[in-house]
């Protein structure tokens, strides 16, 4: 339970998949799992354009690499063009992570050389973009970019940021800066298939 | 999602996370993490992801009495082992989850304030497996998980060897869950004396 979040998260898609684990070890009976933007943003401990983007491309790149199929949770490899030490990677690979179940070294290590979930997240790969998905059982992969450069900012939001964060703020200037913060995020999502592009396509 | 019924059961986490009340994310930065969250997360609910979580529990309860919330972003946890040994990294991630508190990923800070990566360190040299710590006031427990007084039924070793070579049948393969989430409700069960809590 959480007291209270926008109400937008509550209309954004989710993302279902089958985790074979699961299955096997008897917690899911169908091996299906689905997880919201709610989920997200709890994990993540805070709902941002880089929260955001990151959910977008990760449900747009399971669209593409499975088409009808339910996507297979840790079948997928991620890999990121910067480093962990980047600001913005370092929270998107956590989102993704969440989702696929992709970890670079923590995570489950595997029954007899089944259903391991490290090594599958990698950093510091040359590519264009931000975000490459490919699936470990056929080789396909897709390749994002996320420009969220069309969706302004508002002009106060800056202002009201560095108050919050100086503890100068009034109680309406807090409120007004987290309804602008989280407008900008709904913004994103109701425009998502302009800010995200495929780069790269491959078929192996 | 058909998981188990004892999942409902099971103790809710309740904490602080000042960086979704900043962001205007959760109303008074209120987030609860139920068993189910996790083992969603996790990929699969076992006695190690099961103990994760109730060392997580403790190790709160301790930390912050007095009906304090724990704080989220703000707490310090150790690992005696190596990220690659065993289990810890499964345990890890878990504690992640619930505690915000990563090794090198997620938020970096906005000036110097809510940064949750160095938050996580292994090859600590605490005296017990693992160790939590308030980053304000630097109190710190640590705590120990030892389930092997739950025993597992004995059918489960073989049913596992059959599942995994594909040679199980339906019958087996929904024995093998079954039996596998009761010894997980029992640790549950038995939470008071798997896991030990000491102040430090």
């Amino acid at each position: 339970m959480i007291i209270n979040y926008p109400t937008f998260f509550k209309t954004r898609p989710t993302i279902k998949l089958q985790d074979p684990l699961q299955k096997f070890l008897g917690t899911f009976q169908d091996g299906i799992i689905e997880f919201s933007y709610l989920e997200i943003a709890k994990n993540a401990g805070h709902s941002c354009p880089d929260v955001t983007g990151a959910y977008l491309m990760t449900l747009k790149a399971l669209k593409a690499l499975y088409t009808d199929e339910l996507p297979l949770r840790g079948g997928i490899k991620v890999s990121f063009n910067k480093d962990y030490t980047d600001d913005i990677t370092s929270v998107m690979a956590d989102v993704v992570s969440h989702i696929t179940g992709a970890t670079l070294s923590l995570g489950f290590r595997g029954v007899e050389g089944q259903y391991q979930r490290t090594n599958l997240l990698e950093f510091n790969v040359p590519f264009e973009g931000n975000i490459k998905f490919e699936r470990v059982d056929n080789g396909k992969s897709v390749t994002l970019k996320y420009d969220l450069s069309s969706i302004p900012i508002d002009p106060k939001q800056n202002m009201l940021m560095a108050k919050v964060l100086t503890g100068e703020a009034t109680l309406g200037e807090e409120i007004d800066f987290e309804v602008i913060w989280q407008h900008r995020v709904e913004r994103i999502f109701n425009h998502a298939s302009e800010l995200i592009e495929f780069v790269k396509v491959e078929e192996k | 999602m058909n998981y188990p019924t004892f999942f409902d059961n099971t103790p809710i986490i309740t904490l602080k996370d000042p960086l979704s009340d900043v962001l205007g994310t959760f109303e008074e930065g209120i987030v609860q993490f139920s068993y189910l969250d996790i083992v969603k997360s996790a990929g699969h609910s076992c006695p190690t992801v099961s103990g994760a979580y109730l060392c997580t529990l403790k190790a709160l309860d301790a930390l912050y009495t007095n009906g304090l919330t724990p704080m989220r972003g703000d707490i310090v946890v150790s690992f005696k082992s190596n990220a690659k040994e065993g289990v810890t990294g499964v345990i890890a991630n878990v504690v992640t989850q619930i505690t915000g508190a990563t090794e090198h990923t997620g938020f970096k800070g906005l000036n110097g304030r809510f940064a949750r990566y160095n938050l996580m360190d292994f090859n600590a040299n605490i005296g017990a497996e693992m160790s939590f710590k308030r980053k304000d006031t630097g109190k710190t427990v640590e705590v120990t998980y030892n389930p092997s007084s739950v025993a597992g039924n004995p059918k489960m070793q073989e049913l596992m060897g059959k599942l995994l070579q594909g040679a199980a049948t339906p019958e087996e393969k929904k024995e093998f869950g079954e039996l596998w989430q009761s010894r997980v409700e029992a640790i549950f069960k038995h939470a008071d004396e798997v896991v030990t809590v000491k102040e430090v």
